[in-house]
């Protein structure tokens, strides 16, 4: 029963910690500029997604090695310094989007308190929570008041959508005609939205801080394939009731506020109250997520003691590093740079460094020397090349397309 | 004192050649920062794309406006909102004035006037935020700009 329990309660946190601010900027852009029709990039990013955090949380269990020990490993020094270098690059500007989303989000609650003033509450107020909660606290804080999302599913249901272009917009198709570039620059922005490197950076090292062991991978497949892939029916939702509510009426969602627009229109006063700790949960969550990971990889690449569980005193270089992080994205926010639009960069930008991390997870995980009888079977090693070639592509059209489109903008 | 030679191609055979590709580099990276940095006339597809934004802000505005007249959301979520979609507007107004190519000036500047006009609805809003019959003038007034600049939109 206590497995069992654990197992569901660990889902459920993967459940709710699915969606970062990427989602909520990449999807509502998404449906509000083409309707249902980039539904089918929910499902392409979420099997990536699962496919390379069940492997990565295995091959910890099995091996203790989370990630950025193994893209050291596999990859040599030089290879993992390029790795870790365009990675850190990554974390630093994810964490300051998700602390300047945090911030933006409490605007929208304390409309007289300058942007500034709160920027430096909500880092605060996650520095101070990171240090006083245990580990499997935290994932479990931000897990479960991520659920709030399920709003948002609601709204689209409320909103009565159109089931047959819904179901549609799960068929990919080919897009032709003057928005191309910006079909396919969306389309990569939310499946690269799903498969932010740092997820999986944090999922391997949690894993490790967790002590999993060999018996925790049911555990490790339960929270891979069914919280994400459920959560992933947040962001398909995202897509949908910005499809029902902003596009027929030609809205281009600039502003994290527009997300919680779409709470507000259907459900009113407690749509919008739910929007607003929903969003809170999952981006305050994804903070602390990407600052950790950021200071995992570093820790992990130059051999320093690391884990939250270890404590300040003792892991005292990881400790800064996770501080570093934040003041990073602390700096880079206060200089007045648009956390919507640092969002949109880092998460085409990180598509680029993705092949870096995923092989040799994918190498590691295939090594029977190191796994096994663990080691991947036909199914994991299937879905594992057929994302790596995926995220190849993808990390080879993301930039031309972020600057093809001005972002998007056209 | 002897004079130092003169910098010249007799000099340095082949000088010439990096100098020219050297000016068509300053050329394109001249080019480059008018192109970025939006100077020169706006195009087609500039113009189009602001008048499309600024009928984007009108919507929401409209959509924003319509739950303060319901009551149905918080003032500072409606005083927030009005601020952000204020600034966006004044954004498109201030755009739309710009030099533009032969033939847009006109369309232009009737969507930076009624991008002017959805500036200020937003800004009474933004006053008032819990004023329901102010916020059912300004959901119709902003419906009707919308309107107005999704033709101006299409007309481009």
């Amino acid at each position: 029963v206590r497995k069992a329990l654990q197992i569901a309660l660990g889902m459920v946190a993967a459940f709710g910690g699915f969606v970062d601010i990427g989602e909520l900027v990449f999807n509502v852009q998404a449906g509000a500029a083409f309707g249902y029709q980039l539904l089918w990039a929910v499902p392409i990013g979420v099997l990536g997604i699962v496919t390379y955090a069940e492997m990565s949380g295995r091959v910890a269990a099995i091996t203790k090695r989370p990630v950025f020990d193994v893209v050291r490993q596999r990859l040599g020094f030089g290879a993992g310094l390029i790795t870790l270098v365009a990675s850190q690059v990554i974390n630093v500007l994810t964490v300051a989007a998700e602390v300047g989303g945090v911030a933006l989000i409490l605007q929208l609650l304390f409309a007289d308190i300058p942007f500034r003033v709160l920027l430096l509450v909500s880092v605060a107020v996650l520095t101070a929570i990171v240090f006083l909660l245990p580990f499997s606290a935290l994932e479990r804080l931000f897990g479960y008041g991520g659920l709030f999302l399920v709003v948002f599913i609601v709204a689209a249901l409320k909103l009565r959508p159109d089931w047959g272009s819904l179901a549609g917009g799960f068929v990919p198709h080919w897009q032709t005609g003057q928005d191309t570039l910006i079909y396919w620059y969306f389309a990569v922005g939310v499946i690269a939205a799903a498969l932010m490197p740092y997820e999986v950076y944090f999922y391997s090292s949690g894993a490790v801080e967790d002590g999993w062991t060999e018996s925790d991978l049911g555990v490790n497949r339960a929270n891979a394939v069914l919280g994400w892939a459920l959560g992933g029916i947040f962001s398909a939702a995202l897509i949908a009731v910005s499809a029902e509510l902003f596009h027929p009426l030609g809205i281009e969602p600039d502003f994290l506020g527009t997300t919680a627009l779409a709470a507000d229109v259907p459900l009113g006063q407690t749509g919008l109250l739910l929007a607003f700790l929903g969003m809170l949960f999952v981006v305050g969550g994804a903070a602390l997520e990407s600052s950790f990971a950021g200071a995992y990889n570093l820790a992990q690449f130059l051999g320093w003691e690391w884990g939250k569980y270890r404590g300040p005193r003792h892991a005292r270089r990881f400790t800064w590093a996770w501080i570093v992080m934040f003041v990073l994205a602390l700096i880079i926010v206060v200089t007045g740079a648009n956390p919507v639009l640092i969002t949109e960069y880092a998460v085409v930008l990180a598509v680029v460094a993705l092949p870096l991390t995923y092989l040799p997870v994918l190498l590691i995980a295939r090594d029977r020397t190191y796994m096994g009888e663990h080691v991947n079977g036909r199914l994991a090693d299937f879905f594992g090349w057929l994302y790596l070639a995926v995220i190849v592509v993808i990390s080879l059209v993301a930039l031309p397309l972020l600057f093809a489109t001005n972002a998007g903008a056209g | 004192m002897s004079e130092r030679p003169r910098d010249n191609e007799a000099n340095h055979p082949g000088r010439s050649g990096q100098v020219k590709s050297r000016q068509i580099l300053l050329v394109a990276a001249a080019s480059t920062v008018l192109a970025f940095s939006g100077c020169g006339a706006l195009d087609r597809d500039a113009v189009q794309n602001e008048v499309a934004r600024a009928a984007s802000t009108a919507s929401e505005g409209m959509l924003v406006a319509r739950q303060a007249k319901r009551d149905r959301t918080w003032r500072s979520f409606t005083e927030i909102r009005t601020a952000e979609l204020h600034g966006a507007a004044q954004q498109s107004e201030q755009k739309l004035t710009q030099p533009t190519e032969q033939g847009l000036g006109g369309p232009a500047e009737q969507a930076s006037k009624l991008a002017a006009h959805v500036r200020a609805a937003l800004g009474s809003l933004h006053d008032h935020p819990d004023d329901a019959r102010l916020a059912a003038s300004v959901e119709r007034k902003l419906s009707g700009l919308s309107h107005d600049l999704d033709r101006i939109e299409h007309r481009l």
